[in-house]
């Protein structure tokens, strides 16, 4: 595994600038986890580390070594796309045998059969090896291209919304499964995806992409708690932030730049006795628990229902926010840092 | 009677829309088969009956057409041939019956030899160029991509014949003239065009990813094209390949233009099959028959894929 440092990276597709001096450095068996809203740039990003894109300008490097100019197969990275990536006049067995046959691997044909017998084992698909790639489910494929990435140590594993078509039960297997293989190889990983759980959990550190530019790089808990912008703040979080003007809920901003104040639903805590007057609007039930969405002067606000307070639609209620969270952003949408 | 509620998939045609579609088909088949059915029925009849009138559609067959078609004969007397002894075979005894003896073998095998050299080597050529041409169109940044596709495009536009004398001439000078070597290329230029728009379209068919994750997996742009591109392509070049084959199969004009004796192909020859007293009806019937036969083996050979490759994909699963 290696560490890989994308130097001030710019790339464009004609006119549209997709990647803007994106500059990260990924730790030798980090897992780094990309966010953005789609046409972000997040799959342009992994696709200049994978050496499928040339940067317009910037370097990248593994290991210290510069191989921006380096082709795709000899950079030894995997991919695993987004779609379409199985091909489809292969077997399963081929597909996941395809990248351990490359010329200049050499791998024996017995090594081969245990290595992708053992990878299979894992994602479970041992009894569709010799299915033909077409004759799988859409959840059958994406496993069999994660297996078709892990079946080799490469120095850097690229996975774009590996997990995107599978279903939840499997989903949360593989989470789990992804993070202790990672783990185990001491993999260095880039990773995006659209699901703020498994950027949460599997992630050392997670990357904000915005129209091509990094926002902002952080541990998982910090970038929650201390988002760099409104957008970085709903991506993470579920229900998404709650954002309302200053004095909202008895709020009001601390500094002169302040106009918009950002709070998480477990900072809203719902009373019958003090605090600004509420409606409630809806309650979702969501098994462990259960999202309300309230309304107070004129704002729509969300919380959680706590144990010992159950409302219901209709319910005139009070609220307060914990004033340790709150989060101030200016004009632009930038965190205010409240020092 | 009340007709059943029948379920559909969507886009599936009713069962009363089928068998319209299916008596359609199977008229239009019927229309062109007749001249087909009429030409082989006229390879096995004798001369007489070929030009009687009306047309007979009973007739006795023989196998007269075929041994006129691969043999030269000459006309003896009646003495003569008694005086040969037992016939050699059962075609000299058809020919003693009609006074004449086998003289040695006729130039169709030769010419039937020429049109396969010539069609399947100018089909090879034309595919292997397409294949790489249209791969090279779909996946690099071609300067003027558009107008040389264009231009390539332009090349099938004019009727090939307004070209016959100039490249008369030019064979001429250049010695390509009744060679198999001119012929080829001739057809291989005609046809490349053809090749690199059917091919572009069905690479481009072909998600870039394939070949993406090839290369990541540490195969270079060749070697994925040899292992994930080209089995890809097999219906595409199956179906440009019949195309091509057609074509060059069937070239009459520059045939006839360019070779009259070594690299004659069998369109310019068959028609020349003089009997006595005129053509000889089956002789040139078998000739064509015996013509269009390697077309249905690899029509028949190739189907399915060919099914696929002229619907563009909408077959395709
Ligand atoms: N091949 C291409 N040609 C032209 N523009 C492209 C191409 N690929 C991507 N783009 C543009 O570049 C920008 C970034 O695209 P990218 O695929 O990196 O987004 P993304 O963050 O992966 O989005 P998603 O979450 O939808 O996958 C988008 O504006 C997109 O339209
Ligand atoms: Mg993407």
């Amino acid at each position: 595994m290696s560490e890989v440092i994308i130097d001030n990276v710019c790339m464009a597709f004609n006119d549209v600038q997709a990647v803007k001096g994106v500059q990260l450095t990924i730790a030798d068996g980090e897992f780094v986890v990309l966010l953005g809203p789609t046409g972000a740039g997040k799959t342009s990003t992994l696709r200049l580390v994978a050496g499928l894109e040339m940067p317009d300008s910037g370097r990248v490097l593994f290991d210290g070594e510069d191989v921006t100019h380096l082709d795709a197969s000899l950079r030894d990275v995997t991919f695993v796309f987004q779609q379409y990536s199985l091909y489809p006049h292969y077997t399963v067995y081929e597909n996941m045998s395809f990248p351990l046959k490359a010329p200049g691997r050499k791998m024996k044909t017995h090594d081969i059969k245990a290595r992708v017998g053992e990878i299979a084992e894992m994602l479970r698909i041992s009894h569709k090896l010799q299915n033909k790639a077409t004759e799988l489910s859409g959840g059958e494929m994406q496993r069999v291209s994660i297996g078709r990435a892990l079946v080799r140590s490469p120095k850097v594993f690229l996975m774009d919304e590996p997990l995107s078509s599978l279903d939840a039960k499997l989903r949360e297997d593989l989470r789990v499964e992804l993070k202790r293989i990672q783990q185990d190889l001491g993999a260095t990983i880039l990773y995006v995806t659209h699901d703020q759980l498994e950027a949460m959990t599997l992630a050392d550190r997670i990357g904000i992409l915005e129209q091509g530019e990094l926002v902002q790089v952080g541990q998982p808990q910090d970038v929650y708690e201390k988002p760099w912008n409104i957008n970085a703040a709903r991506r993470l979080g579920s229900p998404l932030i709650n954002i309302f003007d200053s004095g909202a809920l008895g709020i009001n901003a601390t500094t002169e730049q302040t106009r918009s104040i950002g709070l998480r639903p477990e900072d809203v805590v719902i009373n019958r006795t003090a605090g600004s007057a509420a409606t409630v609007m809806t309650v979702e039930h969501l098994g462990a628990e259960s999202v309300v969405l309230l309304e107070s002067d004129g704002q729509h606000i969300h919380s959680f229902m706590s144990q010992d307070m159950r409302v219901h639609e209709g319910d005139q209620v009070f609220v307060t926010g914990n004033l340790n969270k709150i989060i101030e952003f200016d004009q632009h949408g930038t965190a205010v840092a409240n020092g | 009677m009340v007709d059943k509620p029948v379920m559909l998939k969507v886009g599936e045609a009713t069962p009363r829309a089928r068998t319209m579609a299916a008596a359609l088909v199977i008229l239009y088949a019927l229309i062109t088969m007749v001249p087909l059915v009429w030409i082989v029925a006229t390879s096995f009849k004798s001369p007489g009956d070929s030009i009687s009138y009306p047309p007979k559609v009973i007739y006795d067959p023989t196998l007269e057409g075929y041994v006129n078609l691969f043999t030269t004969r000459s006309r003896q007397t009646a003495e003569y041939i008694d005086g040969l002894g037992e016939p050699t075979s059962w075609a000299d005894e058809l020919v003693r019956k009609r006074n004449m003896v086998i003289t040695g073998p006729s130039r169709f095998i030769g010419r039937f030899t020429n049109s396969l050299i010539i069609g399947f080597g100018s089909t090879f050529l034309a595919v292997f160029l397409g294949t790489l041409a249209a791969y090279g169109f779909s996946r690099f940044k071609v300067p003027f991509k558009d107008d040389l596709l264009f231009f390539i495009l332009s090349t099938r536009m004019m009727p090939p014949i307004a070209v016959a004398i100039p490249i008369f001439l030019m064979y001429r000078k250049l010695g390509l003239s009744d060679t198999a070597l001119g012929m080829i290329l001739l057809y291989t230029a005609v046809n490349v065009s053809l090749a690199v728009w059917l091919l572009k379209g069905f690479v481009d068919e072909i998600p870039l990813e394939y070949e993406e994750s090839a290369r990541v997996d540490g195969y270079s742009r060749l070697q994925s094209f040899w292992k994930i591109v080209l089995p890809q392509m097999r219906s595409g070049i199956a179906a440009t390949s019949i195309f091509c084959l057609i074509f060059a199969w069937n070239e009459y004009a520059f045939a006839l233009l360019l070779t009259s004796g070594e690299a004659q192909t069998a369109p310019p020859f068959i028609p020349s099959i003089i009997g006595e007293g005129g053509l000889d009806w089956p002789a040139v019937a078998a000739g064509t028959t015996i013509f269009m036969l390697p077309i249905v083996f690899f029509t028949v050979l190739l189907r399915n894929q060919l099914l696929r490759g002229i619907t563009f994909g909408a077959v395709r699963k």
